[in-house]
């Protein structure tokens, strides 16, 4: 078996909770200003004209605060395309038709925080699967808490794999 | 401690089915029949992407399929019962099932310039280039399909012997042994210095019942998965019956030089590595990220709307090539030079950590270390794979009624809406399985450490620099799953 003979102890344990402690600080920094800026504000109404292009929506990454009334008015500037919001299971149209609306709209109070994809709901030519957009509803607890989460795992786990289980 | 390990083919009607010369053909008919169906599908089923069965299966089931459980489970379990080889093979063997020395072709030697997977690497990217044209047009996988399970298998096998396909060129190959190392299941031989004293060797030479081993693999020298098809020739040939088939808790794959010593790691496979895990990333962003300009430049045609067949569906459609040259550009630079230029700056710290002198060379700590990628990306995958399983998943239920186009409904599933599956706890769920990632990366890093140095302080310091690696790498991943998939601003 190798004998492993200890060397500078102390060296890599402070580099190693230096750059946690800065990783954490950052990520802290970060995630109390994202639920500052969302505890501060009082839920609103936010109205979004949301274009449809193939394959593109714009904007393509909308950003609300939890308990905000969100209006999103579905707008082809093509051909037909269609909105679904994961997570929170909603839908709209726009299919092009004679006498058809050019438009469809979506209302729904943003009580889920996170992060949201959604998606073209009418197959609007080839690339149809991959036209995607993202809703944020801060504060995107899932994601902070994710990473927050790797943070604490990568501390525990170094300690347990390197330290304790040697 | 001795890690746990059980035989499989302690179990007789296990053993038994092995022992079969028809073992093989059983397991690969039902696939290759499959494949015939979708090959169909593909060129005369539906021409939108999403409602042909050719692309759903293969982009979505199957790949889901062998990132979630076919690989992390069972290895090289998919290319025992891949219907890719099969035409070849049978060609070449002249028979489905039966021993024939006498066989057809060439019969050439591989060249040993070429004893490694760099051709797989590129055979990946090459597919990977054309990944918006493959998994969004019918006409693109049907070509593929042809091209990878009958033209290109079929010349390999009529011109060079055994499986050299399979162990030298298949582009999912690849990965497969890259990733079967980290399996819960292996192929070794029960007693190396049974072996070792044995001169027959029929597990290489074959035996009067059995091929030599098509992979070119020396089972006595077997300590990795990377290579091993688990097709269970040597099971049959092994007139000492010396071979076994492990369910295993751990295994060092990951950390051992192949063939106990006797070969080298190269750095095909640490690129493999960086292809996969960057890959991991560029695929997520191209198929959910909020980036418009690179879904554009992924769809390398200029197709804009479908056709009912699939002829005109090709003659409708020209290549871009500012397009091409751009993806391509992006995926081939990305992961033959940013990605591992980034490792490279990292294995530089990690050797500056542990000390300049006296320490392992630079070559050979960016070797080891890059199979800490092999659980980080793989996880990586794995997210992937099970969203695109879940949010379209119900679109094969439905295109599984009518293969063909024929307005047929087999199944009563035709009608199926399509209905994203789990959406609310989706991220959640990808959130874990990263998670999951970092903790297995960080007890990989410290094994491939614990391999390389004799001293605990060293090791130490030159896992910390690959450690900080597998959390940014792991923030990355989080931020295009549960995150906005961009860099967050103010």
């Amino acid at each position: 078996m190798t004998n492993y003979k200890s060397g500078r102890k102390g060296f890599y344990r402070r580099v190693f909770f230096t750059i946690i402690v800065l990783i954490s600080a950052i990520l802290v920094s970060k995630t109390v200003s994202i639920y500052g800026q969302s505890a501060g504000s009082s839920p609103t109404e936010r109205y979004i004209e949301l274009h449809a292009r193939q394959w593109a929506f714009e904007p393509n990454v909308i950003e609300v605060n939890q308990g905000d009334t969100v209006i999103i008015n579905l707008v082809s500037d093509d051909v037909s395309h269609g909105f679904y919001l994961e997570g929170y299971n909603l839908e709209a149209k726009v299919v092009l038709e004679e006498g058809a609306p050019n438009s469809a709209t979506v209302e729904f109070v943003a009580d889920k925080p996170g992060v949201y994809t959604f998606r073209c709901t009418v197959n609007c030519g080839p690339f149809h699967p991959f036209m995607t957009g993202k809703l944020v509803v801060n504060p995107p607890t899932p994601f902070y808490g994710g990473m927050s989460l790797s943070v604490i795992a990568l501390a525990v786990f170094v300690i347990v794999f390197f330290i304790w289980r040697w | 401690m001795a890690r746990f390990k059980y035989d499989l083919l302690k179990i007789p009607l296990l053993k038994k089915i092995v022992m079969s010369r028809s073992f093989q053909f059983i397991v690969i008919f039902p696939n290759f029949v499959v494949f015939i169906v979708l090959l169909a599908s593909a060129f005369v089923g539906s021409p939108v992407g999403n409602h042909n069965l050719a692309v759903l299966v293969v982009w979505i089931l199957w790949w889901a399929a062998l990132m979630l459980v076919l690989t992390p489970l069972g290895g090289r379990l998919w290319c025992m019962i891949c219907p890719m080889p099969a035409i070849g093979e049978w060609l070449q063997r002249k028979t489905f099932t039966r021993k024939n020395d006498k066989q057809l072709g060439l019969q050439r030697n591989w060249p040993k310039k070429l004893d490694n997977i760099w051709l797989q690497n590129f055979a990946f990217l090459i597919v990977s280039t054309f990944i918006g044209v493959l998994t969004t047009r019918p006409w693109a996988t049907g070509i593929m399909l042809v091209l990878l399970v009958i033209i290109l298998p079929t010349l390999f096998f009529l011109l060079f012997k055994r499986r050299v396909w399979c162990r030298y060129i298949c582009p999912v190959s690849g990965f497969i042994g890259l990733y079967s190392m980290v399996a819960p299941i292996e192929l070794r031989v029960k007693d190396r210095e049974v072996c070792l004293k044995h001169a027959g060797k029929e597990c290489y030479r074959g035996g009067p019942n059995a091929y030599g081993c098509p992979w070119y693999e020396f089972p006595q020298n077997l300590n990795r998965n990377a290579y091993c098809g688990l097709c269970m020739e040597c099971v049959k040939a092994c007139p000492l019956d010396n071979i076994a088939l492990n369910i295993r808790i751990g295994g060092d794959d990951l950390y051992v030089e192949p063939w106990h010593g006797l070969k080298k790691k190269g750095l095909d496979e640490p690129f493999k590595a960086f292809i996969m895990s960057t890959l991991a990333i560029i695929y997520a962003y191209i198929f959910t990220g909020p980036y418009p300009w690179l879904k554009d430049v992924a769809n390398i045609f200029n197709g804009e709307t479908f056709s009912k067949n699939f002829i005109d569906n090709i003659l409708m459609e020209t290549l871009i090539p500012d397009r091409l040259l751009t993806f391509g550009g992006i995926v081939w630079f990305s992961t033959l030079v940013l990605m591992p230029t980034i490792f490279a700056l990292f294995t530089l710290l990690s050797k500056a950590l542990a000390g300049w002198r006296d320490t392992q060379s630079f070559k050979k700590m960016f070797i080891n270390y890059s199979y800490m990628l092999v659980p980080l990306s793989l996880t990586a995958w794995m997210a992937f794979a099970i969203y695109i399983l879940l949010i379209n998943g119900t679109y094969i239920l439905a295109a599984v009624s009518d293969p063909f186009n024929y307005g047929w409904d087999l199944l009563g599933t035709k009608h199926i809406p399509w209905t994203p599956i789990a959406t609310g706890i989706l991220p959640y769920i990808q959130g874990g399985i990263i998670l999951l990632g970092l903790i297995w990366t960080i007890n990989t890093i410290k094994n491939i450490s614990k391999h390389m140095f004799d001293t605990r302080s060293r090791a130490l310091r030159a896992s910390l620099p690959m450690v900080i690696l597998a959390l940014l790498y792991t923030f990355l991943v989080l931020n295009i799953w549960l995150g906005p998939g961009v860099v967050p601003s103010g």
